[in-house]
């Protein structure tokens, strides 16, 4: 028998490979260098603004920093990530069918799915940290912030809600790419429909979604900055708003990532994951 | 027997399609063939030992243990899949490297294991070249080197010929039986009788999802010569041929054709003395004469015709 292999699993270094095999195929990607892209593309509109709006009513730089750094890259681009970036480690290998590969040596599929969960977590985070860093930069331009301690203080904070939504949504993501052939119509349908409604549906719907708990992490409250209602003929229907600690809601999270990463790894184990049927079978 | 891979009562349906039914085999070591036409279960059964599939019903044990997410029986096997499965922008290189990985080896180790896989199956010259540049041929041999990495106990190929030229095949055949000789089992699946007489006289034969037999090849090619065939017979004078032919009991059916007599017999061997005997006798000339139903397929009916009890 080989000269190194490995008497039963070990769970450290099979989630080494995993993590650097998933770096190396992520990063050779089209699909990686369109979200960068896409990533980075924000940071044109402070600029933007700074070279054409000449008013005295544009938006100050802390403004536009704020409105980009939740809208744009907290509730836009983190599950976007999720789906496109994350999707790639776990979802190309069972399109592939590569995976049969994998599955028929001795790796652990812990650490298998682990090491592509945090391949994506650390490719995902430099693409969104950057982003947010550039637009940051491109803000301060703009005046009203700056490279300050507080200044600073806000980048980081996006930047770490951002991370946390990669979290969720990535942990979701990789349960959809694990559990079903349609990983991204799904996650589409969950992550810009579900979640955008039920932040209107008034009760408590919107517990039931990750921007719920981002939401409750961003460094000013919800509450001062949104005011959600349902504008109909029969008048508008104001959304009551339950608040969660911002340390509840990193717990949250991470607890709901830690049941969704699970349940992709028991579906790995339990799928069959090949296509070649018998033939007559459907 | 040293049973290496032992199966009870094993089926494995997909809706309403049964793809194995009711399998109890007994593998021994060496090179064992998997004989029998496409779609007659050959893969599915590959992949419940491999334990890619759950049985529906019964089950299958390697070295005594079951093999569905068990890291001790899959690190001492092999498998050659069918279909091609690969990341086509990586070199050979790189896709059989990261597999040695996870099988446990370190970089340098790996990167050894994979070099010598590759010069195994003679592709160390484009090994850095993309796989989606490789031949069916080249894709082959890769399969087969990553089947090789690590060593394996037990190897599944799953029609491995399927793509190769013929000196790729010959190094095949010689590396199946060395294989062999080493000690280990492997498991050669194949829809063609002579690519498997060629590797083992040990063969299972499968059809619709039922294993019709477990022996040696031999008993397997004295079924075939004595199965009722159709023969076909080119001569300018078909008529006097068959009339010549009359006096053979066991022709059931003739057809004639302006050069052609084909005709359905229950005793192919005697059937081929009487044509023998008209050849030599020279009066007519006969051009060529050959079997028209001699492949797996044809056996196979007749064997589950003959041997298979009604029911099953």
């Amino acid at each position: 028998m080989g000269i190194q292999i490995k008497k039963i699993s070990n769970l450290y270094l099979d989630t080494k490979t995993s993590f650097y095999h998933a770096l190396t195929i992520t990063l050779r990607r089209d699909r990686f260098l369109l979200m960068s892209a896409i990533c980075v593309l924000p940071v044109v509109i402070p600029v933007f603004v700074a070279l054409f709006s000449r008013t005295v009513f544009r938006e100050s730089g802390l403004d536009i920093f704020i409105r980009l750094s939740e809208q744009i890259y907290v509730h836009t681009l983190t599950p976007l990530l999720a789906l496109f970036i994350g999707l790639i480690g776990i979802r190309e290998e069972v399109d592939s069918l590569t995976i049969i590969y994998l599955l028929t040596r001795p790796v652990s599929r812990l650490a298998w799915v682990i090491g592509r969960f945090l391949a994506y977590m650390l490719i995902a985070s430099f693409l969104l940290a950057i982003g947010i860093l550039f637009t940051f930069i491109a803000c301060v331009v703009l005046g009203s912030i700056h490279i300050d301690s507080i200044g600073i203080g806000m980048m980081s904070r996006y930047i770490g809600v951002g991370i946390m939504g990669l979290l969720g949504y990535g942990a979701i993501s990789f349960m959809l790419g694990c559990a079903t052939n349609y990983p991204i119509i799904i996650g589409v349908i969950l992550f810009f429909g579900w979640e955008k409604a039920a932040n209107f549906i008034p009760g408590i719907a919107d517990f039931w979604t990750i921007q719920k708990y981002l939401d409750s992490m961003f460094p000013v409250l919800a509450s001062q900055r949104y005011n959600r209602a349902v504008m109909t003929v029969l008048g508008s229907f104001q959304k009551e708003l339950f608040f969660v600690s911002p340390l509840r809601a990193v717990i949250t999270i991470s607890v709901i990532s830690a049941i969704f990463i699970f349940l992709a790894i028991w579906f790995v184990l339990w799928r069959e994951f090949t296509k070649d049927r018998v033939v007559g079978a459907r | 027997m040293d049973a290496q891979i032992e199966t009870k009562e094993l089926s494995k349906w997909f809706g309403e399609v049964v793809a194995l039914n009711n399998v109890s085999v007994q593998i021994p070591s060496g090179v064992v063939g998997l004989l029998g036409p496409n779609g007659a279960g050959k893969s599915t059964f590959i992949k419940l030992a491999l334990g890619l599939y759950r049985p529906s019903r019964g089950e299958i044990r390697i070295l005594g243990k079951k093999p569905r997410n068990n890291f001790q029986i899959l690190s001492i096997l092999g498998y050659c899949p069918e279909m091609d499965h690969f990341v086509e922008e990586v070199s050979g290189f790189e896709f059989l490297y990261w597999l040695a990985r996870y099988s446990g080896y370190h970089p340098k180790a790996a990167k050894k294991r994979v070099g010598d896989a590759l010069e195994r199956v003679h592709m160390v010259e484009r090994m850095y070249d993309p796989i989606s540049t490789y031949s069916k041929g080249m894709r082959q041999r890769i399969k087969v080197a990553q089947s090789l990495l690590h060593d394996p106990q037990i190897l599944f190929l799953d029609e491995p010929m399927n793509g190769l030229d013929p000196t790729a095949r010959e190094e095949l055949f010689h590396l199946v039986i060395g294989l062999g000789n080493e000690g280990k089992t492997v498991v050669f699946s194949s829809h063609v009788l002579h690519e498997v007489e060629r590797v083992t006289d040990t063969v299972i034969l499968i059809y619709n999802g039922r294993v019709l037999a477990l022996g040696k090849i031999r008993e397997i090619r004295d079924l075939i010569q004595n199965h009722p065939r159709t023969i076909v017979i080119e001569t300018m004078e078909p008529k006097k041929v068959y009339q010549l032919l009359s006096s053979d009991s066991n022709i059931t059916s003739v057809n004639f054709d302006t050069q052609f007599l084909t005709v359905h017999t229950l005793d192919p061997l005697q059937t081929f003395k009487c044509i023998n005997e008209i050849i030599l006798e020279g009066k007519i000339p006969i051009f060529s004469f050959h079997c028209a139903d001699e492949d797996l397929q044809s056996v196979f009916q007749y064997l589950i015709s003959t041997h298979i009890p009604r029911g099953l």
